[in-house]
C-alpha cells in the first residue's frame, strides 16, 4: 500500500515538474505605446511558451529615471526594457544593458529586420529593432492651394517665401508649426544637406560657412518673423497639438503622422495632410526603437523568447495598426502596403532614402540635446545672434565630450 | 503633592521612550541614513555615465557650484517665486481660515470643495493650466474674449517674465488648501472665553483680532508660512510641466529654472550624481536657514504676546 | 461660532443679512476661483477632441457630451482603433484601490503617532528634548531625491520593492516631522488646567492621552490626517522608484500614462483627475466637521 503511494505521489510530483519549469515570469519596462496592443496575441504567446509577461507601463524619462536608480545600486529594474532613441546615452552608457550577442549567435536575427546596426554598440549588440521612424514634415495641401501653389517646396528659401505668402494672405497666421527645440535645427539643417557630425564625432556642423549655420538663421527667422506660432515658444503646446489644432500649413511631423492628421476626431487639418519630401538635398534622420534585455536581468532565455515574439511579424502587425509605428521588418511593412494600410507609402519610400544619421550613440548625447534646445530657446528669446548660438552649441558639445573621454 | 516621586518620573520616562523610540530609530534609519550616504556622494566625482570608480574629491563639487553664476541666478529665481506666492497664498488662506469659521449653511461643502485644487495630481495641474493659458485655443482666452474683455487671444506664457508670474499664480492655486486646514485648525484652539471677554469689555472685531486672535494664532502661522516656503522655495512640479516642455528631450526652461529644477538636470539628465548631492544639500542648508528663521521669530513673537 | 458680532443675538434683522451676504459673496469669490479650473476639467472629461480645439468661441459646456473617456478608463480589453488605445487599461482599479489603501493607512499611522509625539514634545521634560527635536524635523527640508538611491537599495535589499507594506513605511517616515512639528503646536494650545487635574486624579499618561488629549485634539488630529492623505495622494516620486507592477501601483503613476508620444490624452486624462478626485473629497467632506470647535475648553471637569 505504502510503496503504491509513494509511487502514485512521484508520478504527481514528476507531473508538475514541467509545468513548474514552464511557469516563468518575465518583467517588461515599457511606455505605454511599447506595450502589445494585442492581447488575444499576447495571451496566445504566454499560453504556448508558459511565460507569464508582467507589462510595466511608465513615461519615457520616467523610465529612464527608474533605470538609473536601480543602475546606481546594481540592480535591473526589469527584465526586458523598451529602447527608444535616447537609450544609447541613458540606458547603455550606464550599463544596463544586456549584450545579446551571445543569444544571437544561437538564434541569429533575421535579415529583414532593418535597423540593427544603430543598436549595434562597440561591438555589442544591445538592442532588436522593433520600429523606425523617419522625421519627416507634412503640410496642408489644401492651404498651399488656396495660397497658389500646387506642389511643395523644393528649397528651404522656397518655404520661408511660401509661408510669407500664406501669413500676408490671411490663409494662416502662423504657417509654420515646428518647435523652438534641437530638432527643428537638425531637420533644417540635415535636409540642407549638412551631415553636422563627422568621424569621431567631429562637429562639423560648426565650421564656417557651414549649411547648419545657414539653418540656425532661417530658424530663427521664422520665430522671429511670427512663421511659427509664439504659443509654441511658451511651451503649453507643441508642434502637433498646434498643427492639428488648426494652426499651421507646414507640421514638423514623423512618419505616421497623417494618420493622425487626417483622422477628423482628432485633427482639424483632416482630410488635406500629405507627406512632403524634405525640401533641399531632402536628408532626415531616424528615431528607431528596439527592446533589450537589461544587465542584471535572471530570466534571459525566457525574455529573449520574449523578443524573438514582440518582433515577430504578428505583433509588428497589431503595433502599426494600433499605434501607426512603422515595422522595423521589411517584409511586414511591404505587406501593410499591400493591404493598403500605409499612407502616403510613396512618400515614405522617397523620404526613406534619404538619410543622414545623428550620432545617438555618443555618451553624452542625451545632455548634449537637452542643451541646444535650451541654446535654440535662449535665442529666440532674447534674439541671440544665429552664429554665436551655433558656437556656444559647439563649445557644448566639445566640453561634453572631452569629460566622457 | 504626595505621589510617589521616583515611579512618577520612571513612568514618564518609560512613556517618552515607547513613544519616541521607534520615531527616532525609523527616522534614523529610513532618513538620515540615506542622507548620509548622499552626503559622501556629494564629496565625491560620481557620474553613472562615466564608468569608473568615483573619487574622493572632498569640497570641489560645492565650490565649482558656488563659483559658477548659474547657481546664483537659479537662487535668485526660486526667492522670486517665493516672494511672489507665499504674501498672495497667506493672505488667501487666512481670508479663507476666517471666512470658514463663519457659522452659515452649506459651510461644510464649501470647506471641502475649497480643497479640491490640492486633490489635483501634479501632472494634471500642469496640463490643466497648459491647456487654460494657451494662446491658441485656451479657455481662459475664450472667457475673456467672449466677455468682451480682450478682442484677441493673448498668448499668456509668451515671456519669462509672464511666465514666473504665472508660475506663482499656480502654485498658489494648487497649495492654498493646505495652510487653509493648518489655520483654520489653529482657529479652533483659541478659546471662546477670551474672545467673550474682549467683547464684554468693548472691544471692536478688528481690535479682538489684532491682539487675541493673531497672536495666539502665531504658532500654525509659523507652520504653514515655513512650510510654505519650503514649498516655493522647492518648486519643481508646475514649473516642469507648466513651462520645461516636459519633452523626452529633457530640456529644461532656461528662463524658469528654479534650484529643483537644475538639482533635476544635474541628478537625472547629466547623471552628475556628486555634483547633484553637493547641490542638494545647498538647497539644504538654504532651506533648514530660512526655516529656522521664520520659526524662531514668529515663536519669540508668540511667547512674547 | 459667530465671530465678529458683539453679541450672539443680531443687533437688527438688516445687519444679520448684510452679514450673510458679505459672507456669500466672498465665498463665490473663492469657489470661483478654486473650482473654475476644476469645472474646465470635468468639462474636458466629457468633450470631444475637436471642441476642445474650439477658437475663438468656446462652449462652456460640450454641445455633444460624450462618455467614452470614462468607459475607455475603466473599461478591460480596450478596442484598438488606430491610435485609440486606452493606456490605462486594467490598471485604473487597482491602483485606485492601492492608492486609497496606501494613504488611509499612512495617514492613519501618521496622525495616531504624531499626536502620541506631539503631546511628549509639548508637555514632558526630559534630558535631550531640544536635541531630539531638532533631529526628527532636521531633515525635513531635504530633497527627496537625495536619499532615493540609499533608499532603493536599503528597500530591494528588504524586499519591500513593490508592495503595498513598503510604501505606507515610507510615506510614514516622510510624513512624521511635520505631523509631529503640527500636533505639537496643537496640543499645546489645550488648557493644561484639564490634564494637570486628571493627573491629580491618579490618571496615568496612557489613560490621560485616551481620554483627555485625543478628545480635545481632533481638530488637529483631522488637519494632519487630510494633509497626509493628501501629501501621499499627489506624490509621485515614491511609486515611481518605489512601485512596479499593478500590484502596488498608484494613481499618479498610472495618470502620466496619458502622456503619449505626441500627444496627450488629454480628455482621458481629465476624466482620471475626476476620478482620482473623488475619493479624497469625500473623505475630506467626512474629516471637516472635525474642524469644527466642539469642546468647551474653558470648564475643568
Amino acid at each position: 500500500m505504502q510503496s503504491i503511494k509513494n509511487a502514485l505521489l512521484s508520478v504527481f510530483l514528476l507531473a508538475l515538474i514541467p509545468a513548474a519549469l514552464h511557469a516563468e515570469k518575465i518583467t517588461f519596462l515599457t511606455p505605454s505605446w511599447g506595450a502589445p496592443p494585442d492581447k488575444a496575441l499576447l495571451e496566445s504567446f504566454q499560453k504556448e511558451s508558459g511565460i507569464t509577461v508582467e507589462i510595466q507601463s511608465v513615461q519615457n524619462k520616467d523610465l529612464f529615471s527608474r533605470t538609473q536608480i536601480a543602475a546606481a545600486t546594481s540592480q535591473s529594474p526589469a527584465d526586458v526594457i523598451f529602447l527608444t532613441q535616447e537609450a544609447p546615452s541613458n540606458l547603455v552608457a550606464i550599463d544596463m544593458m544586456l549584450s545579446l550577442n551571445n543569444l544571437q549567435s544561437k538564434d541569429p536575427l533575421e535579415n529583414d529586420l532593418t535597423g540593427q546596426e544603430f543598436w549595434n554598440i562597440g561591438g555589442e549588440q544591445f538592442g532588436v529593432p522593433v520600429y523606425a521612424q523617419l522625421v519627416m514634415m507634412d503640410y496642408n495641401t489644401d492651404r498651399l492651394k488656396r495660397a497658389g501653389f500646387n506642389t511643395p517646396p523644393s528649397s528651404w528659401s522656397e518655404l520661408k517665401s511660401m509661408a510669407k505668402k500664406l501669413k500676408s494672405s490671411g490663409i494662416d497666421k502662423h504657417p509654420i508649426a515646428m518647435k523652438s527645440s534641437d530638432w527643428s535645427w537638425y531637420l533644417m539643417a540635415l535636409s540642407m544637406g549638412d551631415p553636422m557630425f563627422g568621424n569621431d564625432f567631429k562637429p562639423i556642423f560648426a565650421n564656417k560657412g557651414s549649411k547648419s549655420r545657414v539653418a540656425m538663421k532661417m530658424l530663427l527667422e521664422f520665430f522671429s518673423e511670427e512663421l511659427i506660432s509664439p504659443e509654441i515658444v511658451a511651451g503649453t503646446v507643441n508642434q502637433h497639438s498646434i498643427f492639428w489644432s488648426g494652426t499651421g500649413t507646414f507640421h514638423q511631423g514623423w512618419q505616421g503622422s497623417i494618420r493622425i492628421g487626417n483622422n477628423v476626431k482628432k485633427s482639424k487639418q483632416a482630410p488635406h495632410v500629405a507627406y512632403m519630401v524634405l525640401p533641399g538635398v531632402g536628408n532626415t534622420w531616424s528615431f528607431p526603437a528596439a527592446i533589450g534585455i537589461a544587465k542584471y536581468s535572471k530570466n534571459v532565455e525566457a525574455s529573449w523568447k520574449f523578443i524573438r515574439w514582440y518582433t515577430g511579424k504578428a505583433n509588428q502587425k497589431s503595433i502599426y495598426k494600433a499605434f501607426g509605428l512603422y515595422p522595423s521588418r521589411s517584409s511586414v511593412a511591404a505587406e501593410l502596403n499591400d493591404e493598403g494600410l500605409v499612407d502616403g507609402y510613396s512618400q515614405i519610400l522617397a523620404q526613406s532614402k534619404k538619410v543622414n544619421e545623428l550620432p545617438r550613440q555618443a555618451l553624452w548625447w542625451g545632455p548634449f540635446t537637452a542643451k541646444v534646445s535650451e541654446q535654440i530657446l535662449t535665442a529666440v528669446q532674447t534674439g541671440a545672434d544665429s552664429d554665436k548660438t551655433v558656437d556656444k552649441i559647439a563649445a557644448i558639445w566639445n566640453e561634453l565630450k572631452s569629460e566622457y573621454e | 503633592m504626595p505621589i510617589d516621586r521616583n515611579r512618577g518620573t520612571r513612568q514618564d520616562l518609560v512613556f517618552v521612550a515607547v513613544i519616541l523610540l521607534p520615531l527616532i530609530i525609523l527616522v534614523g534609519i529610513l532618513i538620515y541614513f540615506p542622507a548620509i550616504d548622499s552626503l559622501i556622494t556629494s564629496f565625491t566625482n560620481e557620474n553613472l555615465r562615466i564608468r569608473r570608480l568615483p573619487k574622493f574629491i572632498g569640497l570641489k563639487n560645492y565650490s565649482k557650484l558656488i563659483e559658477n553664476s548659474e547657481f546664483w541666478i537659479v537662487t535668485a529665481r526660486s526667492l522670486l517665486v517665493v516672494s511672489l506666492t507665499l504674501p498672495l497664498e497667506l493672505l488667501i488662506s487666512l481670508g479663507l481660515a476666517l471666512l470658514l469659521t463663519e457659522v452659515f449653511p452649506g459651510r461644510a461643502m464649501v470647506r471641502t470643495l475649497i480643497l479640491l485644487p490640492w486633490m489635483l495630481p501634479p501632472i494634471v495641474n500642469g496640463f490643466l493650466w497648459g491647456w487654460l493659458l494657451n494662446g491658441e485655443y485656451g479657455a481662459l482666452n475664450g472667457l475673456l474674449y467672449q466677455m468682451g474683455i480682450i478682442d484677441e487671444y493673448v498668448t499668456w506664457l509668451r515671456n519669462p517674465d509672464t511666465q514666473i508670474i504665472w508660475v506663482a499664480v499656480v502654485q498658489t492655486w494648487t497649495r492654498f488648501a493646505f495652510p487653509t486646514i493648518i489655520l483654520l485648525a489653529g482657529l479652533q484652539s483659541i478659546p471662546k472665553d477670551l474672545l467673550d471677554a474682549a467683547k464684554v469689555d468693548g472691544a471692536s472685531s478688528w481690535q479682538s483680532f489684532k491682539n487675541i486672535v493673531l497672536p495666539l494664532l502665531m504658532p500654525s502661522f509659523a507652520v504653514a508660512l515655513t512650510i510654505e516656503f519650503i514649498a516655493a522655495f522647492q518648486i519643481f512640479d508646475v514649473i516642469w510641466t507648466l513651462t520645461a516642455g516636459g519633452s523626452a528631450g529633457g530640456a529644461i526652461n532656461p528662463f524658469t529654472k528654479t534650484l529643483m529644477l537644475y538639482n533635476y538636470e544635474l541628478v537625472f539628465r547629466d547623471l552628475r550624481i556628486g555634483l547633484g548631492a553637493a547641490l542638494s544639500y545647498l538647497i539644504l542648508f538654504l532651506s533648514l536657514g530660512v526655516a529656522i528663521v521664520f520659526v524662531t521669530r514668529l515663536y519669540n513673537q508668540a511667547v512674547k504676546s | 461660532m459667530i465671530y465678529f458680532n458683539k453679541s450672539q443675538m443680531p443687533l437688527s434683522f438688516n445687519h444679520y443679512y448684510i452679514r450673510r451676504i458679505w459672507i456669500y459673496l466672498f465665498c463665490a469669490i473663492a469657489l470661483l476661483w478654486a473650482i473654475g479650473p476644476i469645472y474646465w476639467i470635468f468639462v474636458s472629461s466629457i468633450s470631444t477632441r475637436m471642441e476642445l480645439y474650439a477658437t475663438p468661441i468656446k462652449s462652456w459646456f460640450p454641445s455633444e457630451p460624450t462618455w467614452d473617456a470614462y468607459i475607455r478608463l475603466f473599461q478591460g480589453g480596450g478596442k484598438y482603433r488606430g491610435g485609440d488605445v486606452s493606456p490605462t487599461e486594467g490598471l485604473m482599479w487597482k491602483s485606485l484601490f492601492n492608492t486609497l489603501f496606501v494613504s488611509i493607512v499612512s495617514a492613519a499611522f501618521v496622525t495616531f503617532l504624531s499626536t502620541n509625539a506631539g503631546y511628549v514634545f509639548a508637555r514632558m521634560k526630559f534630558k535631550g528634548k531640544g536635541v531630539i527635536f531638532f533631529f526628527l524635523m532636521l531633515m525635513m527640508p531635504l530633497p527627496l531625491w537625495v536619499s532615493i538611491i540609499a533608499l532603493f537599495f536599503m528597500i530591494s535589499n528588504a524586499g519591500l520593492i513593490d508592495t503595498l507594506t513598503g510604501m505606507i513605511l515610507l510615506f510614514i517616515v516622510f510624513l512624521l516631522p511635520l505631523g509631529i512639528w503640527l500636533m505639537s503646536t496643537f496640543v499645546r494650545e489645550i488648557n493644561p488646567e484639564i490634564e494637570e487635574a486628571a493627573i491629580v486624579d491618579g490618571c496615568n499618561r496612557w489613560q490621560l492621552m485616551r481620554w483627555i488629549i485625543y478628545p480635545l485634539s481632533k481638530s488637529g488630529m483631522a488637519a494632519v490626517f487630510l494633509v497626509s492623505l493628501l501629501t501621499v495622494w499627489n506624490n509621485f516620486l515614491l511609486p515611481l522608484i518605489f512601485t512596479r507592477s499593478p500590484d502596488s501601483q498608484m494613481l499618479t503613476v498610472v495618470l502620466s500614462l496619458f502622456v503619449g508620444q505626441y500627444e496627450v490624452a488629454w480628455e482621458d486624462m481629465a476624466a482620471a483627475a475626476v476620478v482620482t478626485m473623488l475619493p479624497p473629497f469625500l473623505i475630506a467632506l467626512f474629516f471637516q466637521r472635525f474642524l469644527i470647535r466642539g469642546m468647551t475648553l474653558g470648564a475643568v471637569k
